[in-house]
């Protein structure tokens, strides 16, 4: 679904992205980790479409990024971003329902665009503050607004940047599960996360970065291992199998 | 939706049929229908006139105002925020103070060279950021002021006195080809508006939330711009920069009815041609026989308003 071949991206004189090559295929869940400043955001936003100013290729669903027109991409992409920090008194309803845009005429939403909204609201536990001002919510709550939108908007391809970030252990949990079911119905997941427990329990793949290069690739059970970590996190770790899973534990 | 756009529209409606009436002589409507010369005259050629160009003008800024508030999504921007109003002052201080006849051709051209200088400094930019078209609308607006206050302290007294004028902004009476153009320019630049709406709803949200959901950002702003600017452009080429009309309405109306512009768009144009037709009434009973500014108006009414929105917003 995705093909990145030699994909260079930086601000002005600073390369962030330092030649990626790699491929995601459709119902995938990769999770990308790395310190501060690996590239993480820059290579989700670059996938979601959002940068320009890249060298090299990069194939969505087999045709260059630069071929696609905004609205026919936002169909098959959903980008869901750390935060938003919205102005206006949009009740989160309506936030979710912006999801729908790319499939909504002039006339406004049918019937079917409320059924997906509200169906993607019970899916991240957020129907209970639908009808509430979006920026009266928690960091939490507004993180589940912002992928039930994501969510509403049906793509193929969903790419998140930090969706857990302000979550508590039970809404991790629930999100979590929400992609690796999502995964599992053919849709790619693609995202970003500091806490590699979580990626090793529910995603099939994991990316590591540092410094805008690949420093692992492959299942969790595989990619971690102690002096892996030790190269890209400086941090002494121990590397546990036990229950099934993989289990990083860094170490005093 | 369609019951508050109904409400806003009799609102609007209800204060155009009702402000003819109000002035420094009193009308009835009885005497207008009996066809009493002096009533007919004062109703069709003096207060009829007026209203219709208070409704287009102050519909049309509400709009305006709405729009920039959306796109540079700052809940204090105005339809002047851009420095549009203040090239369009410039141009008319100067045919005032330099007798060259006719003011609106000289509003009219100022107004679209400070559109030029703003989207000149914006583009050198490497996107049209929102923050980048507000500096530079600050820094026109300044340099316009600048010039506007040289040419005052330069000119006659009695000049001197016409430039105030013109910069509180004031409804004159205008003749009905002038009303008929500017209707031409607002009420299509409004459909135009109201066609994109939910792009101005995802706008407001952010610029890479609105790519993410399929708007050409760049070209939805262009438009956005340009339409704004162009109504703000021709309405204070008639009528001067009237004050606070482009800030409140879009304001209060999103209290009452939220932040979704497919309905606050027609709310705003009918509620802002409702707000300075009764403004318009005020003034011209205020200080009867004398005619107050409009623009005195809305600025007593919208100064308390804006501090209390200062104090109120969110963190």
């Amino acid at each position: 679904m995705i093909d990145l071949r030699g994909v260079r991206c930086g601000y002005g004189a600073r390369e962030v992205l330092r030649g990626l090559d790699c491929r995601f295929a459709a119902g995938e869940f990769v999770s990308i980790a790395g310190p501060n400043g690996a590239g993480k955001s820059t290579l989700l936003s670059l996938i979601a479409g959002l940068r320009d100013g890249f060298t090299g290729e990069c194939l969505v669903a087999e045709k260059p990024l630069a071929s696609w027109s905004r609205r026919e991409f936002a169909r098959i992409v959903s980008f869901v971003p750390q935060s938003v920090r919205i102005e206006f008194p949009f009740t989160a309803r309506q936030v979710v329902l912006m999801g729908r845009a790319p499939h909504t005429g002039w006339a406004g939403e049918s019937p079917d665009d409320a059924t997906h909204a509200d169906d993607a609201m019970q899916r991240t536990d957020s129907l209970e503050f639908a009808r509430r001002d979006f920026r009266s919510l928690s960091g939490g709550e507004k993180q589940r607004v912002l992928l039930a939108a994501a969510v509403a908007q049906a793509g193929r391809i969903l790419v998140l940047d930090e969706p857990a970030t302000f979550l508590d252990i039970e809404h991790q949990r629930l999100i979590y599960r929400l992609l690796r079911d999502l995964a599992a119905s053919g849709v790619l997941v693609l995202a970003a996360t500091h806490d590699l427990n979580l990626a090793a329990a529910y995603s099939s793949r994991v990316l590591l970065l540092k410094e805008g290069v690949i420093a692992g690739d492959g299942a969790p059970a595989t990619v971690f291992s102690a002096q892996l970590l030790q190269d890209v996190f400086h941090v002494p770790a121990v590397i546990e199998q036990r229950d099934g899973r993989t289990w990083v534990r860094h170490v005093d | 939706m369609w019951i508050r756009i109904a409400i806003s529209f009799i609102a609007m409606l209800a204060a155009i049929a009702l402000a003819p009436l109000i002035g420094s002589s009193a009308l009835s409507i009885g005497d207008v229908l009996n066809k009493d010369p002096v009533a007919t005259s004062i109703f069709w050629e003096v207060r009829a006139p007026r209203v219709l160009l208070s409704a287009i003008a102050g519909g049309g800024l509400a709009v305006a105002g709405l729009l920039f508030q959306a796109l540079l999504r700052d809940a204090l921007a105005t339809p002047y925020t851009l420095g549009i109003s203040s090239g369009s002052s410039l141009g008319a201080v100067m045919a005032i103070c330099f007798g060259w006849g006719a003011v609106w051709p000289f509003a009219l051209a100022g107004g679209i060279a400070a559109l030029f200088v703003v989207l000149g400094i914006a583009q050198k930019a490497r996107r049209m950021s929102s923050f980048t078209l507000l500096l530079a609308g600050v820094t026109v607006n300044s340099m316009a002021m600048a010039f506007i206050l040289f040419l005052q302290s330069a000119t006659t007294m009695g000049q001197s006195l016409t430039v105030v004028r013109w910069l509180m902004g004031s409804i004159e009476v205008v003749d009905a080809r002038a009303l008929a153009l500017l209707a031409a320019v607002v009420i299509p630049l409004t459909a135009l508006l109201l066609w994109r709406a939910a792009d101005w709803n995802l706008l407001a949200v952010g610029e890479d939330w609105a790519a993410a959901r399929g708007v050409s950002v760049e070209r939805t702003q262009l438009i956005g711009y340009l339409a704004g600017s162009v109504l703000t452009a021709s309405i204070t080429t008639l009528t001067g920069p009237i004050g606070f009309v482009g800030l409140i309405v879009p304001h209060a109306l999103r209290l009452w009815l939220g932040a979704d512009h497919r309905v606050l768009l027609p709310c705003s144009l009918f509620g802002g041609a409702a707000f300075l037709v009764a403004c318009d009434a005020i003034a011209r009973v205020m200080m009867a026989p004398a005619d107050v500014p409009v623009g005195v108006v809305t600025a007593l009414a919208g100064g308390p308003f804006f501090i209390w929105l200062l104090r109120s917003r969110q963190p």
